[in-house]
């Protein structure tokens, strides 16, 4: 750049107030070191101020229009970023998956409680039958025969051998002082093998011995065994019995009333 | 801005036509002090001032050819920005000798009438009162004398000096009939200039 150049580009700039600090010291000496420069700058100046008065005294009349003016431009409006298009896609598939996936629940839920609502009276019974078909547990210690009978064939009820239990029940004789609970793990052994009608012949002549032992259990599985015969009238009666009493199975036969109505 | 429009502008102002820029003016006028107000807790008046430096910028820009139709909006309010924020990190500016565009503009607009009561930003009064008054009968002088030179001699001139247009180009633009005849015209007008301007210094009783 010759001097020429510089002295003009100083200029230009000192009239856009951009002298940079190192600028402004050199245009500091050259105006020091020359005359005609330094006139030059003083004449740019005065011109660039005028011509700076003369627009804004245009402009100043103008004012009054142009705070009326409403632009005909179209207004900028914030569009969203591609990005956050992207992100807002996304978030309406995930929205969309949520609210699926819990009308889904919703349906699976009332499908199950329309299904357990409307389970047959008899598989209602079975599955009462299997929650509650657990007896006390017999001693270890070795006892007399028919006892250690009762403690073996529940052993074999427990392993699921109902026939098997049943053939070993035969050995308690009616007249032991076990026979009742003998009838009631027939009766048992007979309702897993659907007998039902045996079942229910076990369970009430174990009801009418005097030697009723598990007589809260036999009651409880007759009225679930009148149940899966299909027999609710009686199962019903024999239910509001045990609820009545507040037998050990009440609380399970008032909630099978409630699933009977 | 259409594209028509922006060059219409341009075309405009190099042919001395000024109509269009007050269009952009209007235009952007709400908008651009509207923020300078809202957003920079400026002044009325001070956010008037800044967009019309803002737009002088623009106009000088436009005419360079540094800008193009690209959100000129935008464009227009970064200038103003820039000017706000150097007023605002404004410092005492030392070692320079010569007349100031900013004081001498405050100078001359008060002078004019420009800054009325209404229209008359504190900082301005402050630089005209900090100002010299040796200062403010060179600026008087040289704007006394530039209205007494003939209309080719201010073009010229301002050709020259304000937007530094070289000799050899000013041929072609201005219709002279070579570079040497150019030079030595623009020698004579600021002979004259100068010699107004002492002509109204000695008028006041002061030595140039």
């Amino acid at each position: 750049m010759n001097r020429e150049d510089k002295k003009s580009m100083l200029m230009n700039k000192h009239l856009q107030g951009e002298l940079t600090l190192t600028e402004q010291e050199e245009f500091s000496t050259l105006l020091a070191e020359d005359a005609d420069f330094a006139t030059d700058v003083d004449i740019a100046v005065v011109m660039k101020a005028r011509q700076k008065v003369e627009h804004k005294k245009r402009w100043k009349q103008l004012i009054p229009e142009a705070k009326k003016n409403v632009s005909n431009e179209p207004k900028i409006v914030a569009m969203p970023s591609p990005r956050a298009k992207k992100r807002s896609k996304v978030f309406s598939i995930y929205r969309i998956a949520a609210v699926l996936l819990v009308f889904f629940t919703a349906f699976i839920l009332l499908f199950w409680a329309s299904q357990q609502s409307a389970i047959a009276p008899d598989q209602l019974a079975y599955t009462q039958f299997e929650q509650t078909d657990k007896l006390p547990q017999y001693s270890n210690q070795m006892g007399d025969n028919a006892e250690d009978v009762l403690k073996e064939s529940y052993a074999l009820y427990e392993h699921k051998k109902y026939t098997e239990a049943l053939a070993m029940l035969q050995d308690v004789s009616a007249t032991d002082e076990k026979y009742a609970e003998a009838l009631v793990q027939k009766g048992m052994n007979q309702f897993q093998l659907k007998n039902t009608a045996q079942a229910i012949a076990s369970f009430e002549a174990a009801l009418k011995l005097p030697q009723a032992a598990n007589q809260d259990k036999a009651q409880w599985f007759l009225a679930l065994s009148y149940l899966a015969d299909n027999q609710s009238t009686k199962a019903i009666s024999i239910l509001k019995e045990i609820v009545e009493n507040e037998d050990t199975h009440w609380g399970k036969a008032k909630d099978l009333l409630e699933n009977l109505k | 801005m259409k594209q028509q429009d922006f060059d219409h502008l341009v075309h405009a102002l190099k042919t001395g036509d000024e109509t269009p820029l007050d269009k952009v003016f209007t235009t952007n006028y709400r908008y651009c002090v509207g923020t300078l107000i809202s957003k920079y807790q400026c002044q009325e008046a001070d956010a008037q001032d800044i967009y019309m430096d803002a737009l002088i910028q623009f106009r000088a820009q436009l005419l360079k050819g540094k800008v193009d139709n690209q959100n000129v909006k935008g464009y227009i309010f970064r200038i103003a920005y820039n000017i706000w924020l150097k007023k605002q990190q404004k410092e005492e500016r030392e070692g320079v000798s010569s007349l100031d565009v900013y004081e001498t503009e405050s100078y001359l607009a008060q002078q004019d009438g420009l800054y009325d009561e209404e229209f008359n930003p504190l900082i301005r009064q402050e630089t005209i009162q900090e100002m010299r008054s040796e200062k403010q009968d060179q600026i008087e002088a040289l704007n006394w004398a530039m209205n007494k030179i003939s209309p080719n001699c201010k073009k010229l001139l301002e050709a020259r000096l304000l937007h530094g247009i070289k000799p050899a180009q000013l041929v072609k633009q201005l219709d002279y009939k070579s570079t040497r005849v150019v030079i030595n015209t623009i020698s004579r007008c600021k002979a004259r200039l100068i010699e107004l301007s002492k002509q109204f210094l000695s008028n006041l009783n002061i030595a140039p």
